[in-house]
């Protein structure tokens, strides 16, 4: 039977009443999760799941994952209208998309993330649908030392995004990564830095990190001019995106998607890298860098676009071979073995009609999130004319319950307030907070596949540094810094230039 | 005098009205059942699915907890700080238990549990893929043989069941392999896939739904099982090797006797049920039943068995 | 990057406690980096350290403890060379909002779950007052009707794991 066969068939499923309502129910769940600071996918997983345990296989799947890519699609609200980034995934969007808040055009922000959410996610459905086997071989061939090359890549795109200088930025990286060590230890989980807290032993919470970091920071930085900060009031006009935006907009989601899709691919924090690579990468196009981090359209319609596109890969691991590439991708894999659907290299074979009836539901479901969050821009852009006092009680509320209901731990709302303590002292002294928290997000991924990669290769160096796919990195890198190095050499300096005083 | 003896009567019989009923009265409110990993995972299935068949064994709710964190050590702390009144109880499996007090300084041993009922317990079973040139256990043993150190098997985590199931192994067969550990079973499977490590011990669920690239070798179990009748045991080739992932209803230590008997009978009573019966074939999850005092002494053997293992091995952490 | 907040803005109407010039802060914020990576090196020095062809657990610590010790040392020469980069006007901070916002931030951190989720409701007050012109008494009313709120959709409508509202 053809691909095209069984996609109808999958439509035939998805397009059930029952289905469609759940396909429904599930994305409108995940929008709310999405919007609400500190609630992400895996909140919104969490509380559904019981609900489906009266479902069919398909029902649960479609609503679960409707959960899913709604969360993500929402969490880039947040990340515009009040700087919280919801999972590591919106953290990019929190730069320019805030920004643009803050000069009155959220609404733009807003419906240029949603559209680029949909074409992103739309295409690497497409790509799901039409290559998921092979690339699912492609990603298990990805070993630890393709994915040290890979992160470490990621990693010197971070200079480029940062506007601090090198050693304040290198600086950065290297705490994250010591706050990365703290815990475990991924090979032989010797205690590293917990000075016998048990809370410590995983490490510190990332979700917490993020948003003391970010979102806490901005209210401490925000409230202490209060006198001075004067409700939005977005005129109606501003609602919608103008043409040049959404001319800007275009090229930026077309990239967003090849990229996010891309690394959808690599096994591991996928979202944030390709975020972080679409970002950099429209920051480096752009004819004026400097413009970035102070509301620049393609700041937000890449990397959400890149954002959602991943979503799509990220289920291909999931489908083709059982194997959850994020902690909520393995969630919807409990549901399907409560609904004796063993997710696995088998289960396409012996369910197609969940993994069709799923594809096609993904469709539907995210059509119905462009139309449901288009006319949900005016409610959210609103919320900004609340004076921002009442906005400041009504998030730090908001962050309090979303950190807490992580891990059920008031440990996690002291480190969102040290967090948030910190955030604010390294930005108040031109620090970049965005690698740091990069740093901590990839460095425990860096470490583990550092030390596997050598266990792999039995402490060869030299193997290393010539598997062919590191020599394949390398020469792009190099390809890199020529192109730059011939940018400098012909005069053109201005972009490296330190922010202006 | 007078008045203050009444205030001094009002404020005894009000305080009588507050004080912790008779245990006869157990359970006269909802139970709380702490799950010391994730929503969504095993433990929390399961927990859920027999929390769910308690229910109507002991008349009342039970309250699901998630407490995630620190291999199960977070919950399983939190579980043994609390009142022994059998209004706490816990879904703990093998891990917290018998391992994380071994590999590190703990709030709590074995000792401060009280057993009530194992609810699974799962044999695992050697995986490497179908193009593997082992087929059988033999053969990895003598090419471990003929290249020591050069073969690596992954596992779900360092210090986790199918870790230490492999260092029994290993010890036992004299052979050296060298361990890359994943996180999770997802990404030891990821590797095994990907040609990082040869296989890695994983449970008898996983075997079934990955058929078509996943060849078992042996199964760490006493007999072989019904579901895999061609399967060997590690004890057919002459090496004592049985592991289990298991998990078990736990509650503080000094229940009182009744409120302890009318645990262990609902819980008996639950897995007899029929719905019970049902989700855990769903779940793949062959049927357990061993109480009180016999799964407190099969714990106690699991703690002193992986003790030993993990001081062999010099796991455990010097903070 | 992209602070929103341009710290070096002028804040009428609004005492700022202490002034510290950019380089001044940028400096002394890069001596605790490094003071905190010679301390975290120390600590990775007593883990196991492994060899290079099999690095162990404190091997990562270490090399990310060198680099953050190199990289701050570096940071503090470029603002001891600095002229009057960043200025010489001073960044207002430690203003009084941002510590009470703190504060009882460390005080919902206590007592979440010793008190219950009431505990919200005097640190929303305390912030209204401070941020607002409502007055204690009407920050009372609004914060509390926030709160209660809250728990409602949070707790009883969403069903998360949160403390119960009172904590006897």
């Amino acid at each position: 039977m053809s691909s095209l066969d069984l996609l109808s068939q999958g439509f035939a499923i998805a397009l059930q009443p029952h289905n469609l309502f759940l396909c429904f129910v599930g994305v409108f769940w995940g929008t709310v999760v999405g919007v609400l600071p500190g609630l992400g996918p895996l909140a919104g997983l969490t509380l559904l799941l019981p609900l489906t345990f009266k479902l069919d296989a398909n029902g649960a799947i479609i609503m679960l994952s409707g959960i899913f890519y709604g969360a993500m699609y929402g969490g880039s609200t947040t990340s515009i209208l009040m700087r919280i980034p919801g999972e590591a995934a919106s953290i990019v969007t929190c730069l320019d998309g805030y920004a643009m808040a803050r000069q009155g055009r959220a609404g733009t922000a807003l419906v240029v993330a949603a559209v680029g959410s949909f074409i992103g996610a739309s295409v690497s459905i497409v790509g799901l649908m039409l290559f998921a086997p092979p690339l699912a071989e492609l990603m298990v061939r990805i070993g630890p030392v393709e994915e040290l090359a890979l992160l470490l890549l990621t990693l010197m795109v971070v200079s480029f995004v940062s506007q601090s200088r090198l050693p304040k930025t290198a600086a950065m990286i290297f705490l994250g990564f010591l706050i990365a060590s703290v815990g475990l230890d991924p090979v032989e989980a010797v205690a590293r830095y917990t000075f016998g807290l048990i809370e410590l032993t995983d490490g510190i919470n990332f979700v917490a990190i993020a948003i003391g970091l970010f979102g806490i920071s901005e209210i401490l930085l925000t409230i202490e001019r209060i006198a001075t900060v004067q409700p939005i009031r977005p005129a109606f006009r501003d609602l919608l995106p103008r043409w040049s935006d959404l001319k800007a907009s275009m090229p930026a989601i077309m990239r967003g998607t090849g990229i996010g899709f891309l690394f959808g691919l690599v096994p591991g924090p996928s979202g944030v890298l390709s975020t972080f690579t679409s970002y950099a990468l429209e920051k480096r196009i752009s004819g004026d860098p400097d413009s970035f981090g102070k509301g620049r359209i393609e700041g937000v319609a890449g990397p959400e676009t890149a954002n959602n596109a991943t979503t799509g890969a990220a289920m291909i691991p999931l489908m083709v071979l059982g194997i959850p590439s994020i902690p909520a991708t393995a969630l919807l894999l409990s549901a399907l073995i409560i609904h004796n659907v063993q997710p696995g290299t088998l289960m396409i074979q012996q369910h197609p009609e969940v993994f069709w009836g799923l594809i096609a539901s993904m469709y539907i479901g995210n059509a119905m999130l462009l139309v449901l969050n288009l006319p949900l821009v005016g409610i959210f852009v609103n919320l900004l004319r609340i004076p921002y006092a009442y906005l400041a009680v009504l998030i730090t509320v908001f962050c309090v319950i979303g950190v807490y209901t992580l891990r059920s731990t008031t440990f996690d709302i002291m480190v969102m307030l040290a967090f948030g303590a910190i955030g604010y002292a390294l930005r108040k002294f031109e620090y970049d907070v965005a690698p740091l928290l990069l740093a901590v997000v990839l460095g425990d991924r860096i470490e583990s596949a550092f030390r596997q990669s050598l266990i792999v290769t039995s402490g060869d160096y030299w193997r290393l540094a010539t598997s062919s796919f590191v020599q394949a990195i390398a020469g792009a890198l190099v390809l890199i810094l020529a192109v730059r190095l011939v940018i400098r050499a012909l005069g053109y300096r201005k972009h490296d230039l330190p922010p202006p005083e | 005098m007078k008045v203050d003896r009444r205030i001094a009567l009002a404020i005894g019989a009000a305080l009588m009205l507050f004080a912790p009923p008779a245990a006869a009265d157990y359970p006269d409110r909802p139970i709380t059942m702490i799950v010391p990993f994730g929503a969504g995972g095993t433990t929390d299935v399961i927990a859920r699915s027999l929390a769910g068949a308690l229910e109507p064994a002991l008349g009342q709710k039970i309250v699901v907890i998630n407490k995630d964190g620190a291999a199960g050590v977070i919950g399983t702390t939190e579980l043994g700080r609390s009142k022994a009144d059998g209004y706490t109880i816990g879904m703990i499996p093998v891990g917290p238990l018998t391992t994380q007090p071994h590999l590190r300084e703990l709030a709590y041993s074995v000792d401060s549990f009280d057993y009530i009922c194992q609810a699974y317990s799962n044999p695992q079973v050697l995986i490497v893929t179908t193009d593997s040139p082992y087929k059988t256990l033999k053969d990895l043993i003598a090419d471990a043989k003929a290249k020591p150190g050069q073969i690596r098997y992954g596992s779900s985590g360092p210090g986790t069941i199918p870790h230490l199931a492999m260092l029994d192994f290993v010890r036992k067969a004299g052979i050296d392999l060298t361990h890359v550990p994943g996180k999770g079973e997802a990404d030891a499977f990821r590797s095994m896939l990907g040609g990082t490590v040869i296989g890695f011990p994983v449970h008898t669920g996983f075997v079934t739904a990955n058929a078509d690239r996943v060849r078992p070798l042996a199964i760490m179990a006493a007999q072989r099982r019904s579901e895999f009748p061609d399967l060997p045991t590690f004890k057919e080739a002459g090496l004592d090797v049985s592991f289990d992932v298991w998990g078990g209803l736990v509650a503080p230590k000094g229940l009182p006797a009744d409120v302890r008997s009318k645990l262990e009978k609902a819980c008996a009573a639950a897995q007899a049920s029929a719905v019970y019966r049902e989700q855990q074939t769903k779940l793949k999850m062959p049927p357990v039943s061993s109480t009180g005092a016999a799964f407190a002494a099969f714990v106690r053997a699991e703690f002193a068995r992986n003790g030993n293992i993990i001081k062999d091995a010099g796991l455990r952490s010097k903070q | 990057m992209s602070d929103a907040a341009d710290p070096r803005e002028e804040d009428p109407g609004d005492e700022a406690p202490f002034l510290v010039r950019v380089r001044t802060g940028e400096a002394v914020i890069a001596a605790m980096l490094l003071a905190l990576a010679v301390a975290a090196g120390v600590l990775a020095g007593r883990l196991p350290l492994g060899t290079w062809r099999l690095p162990n657990a404190g091997f990562f610590p270490l090399v990310a403890a060198v680099g953050l010790a190199v990289s701050s040392a570096a940071v503090l020469v470029g603002a001891g060379l600095g002229g009057t980069r960043g200025g010489t006007a001073g960044v207002p901070i430690g203003h009084l909002q941002g510590a009470a916002l703190l504060l009882g931030l460390l005080a919902v951190a206590w007592g979440f779950e010793r008190l219950g989720f009431v505990v919200l409701w005097p640190v929303c007050v305390l912030l209204l007052v401070l941020l607002t012109r409502l007055g204690w008494l009407r920050s009372a009313a609004v914060a509390g009707a926030f709160v209660a709120g809250a728990y409602l959709v949070f707790a009883t409508l969403l069903g998360l794991q949160l403390p119960a509202f009172v904590i006897f």
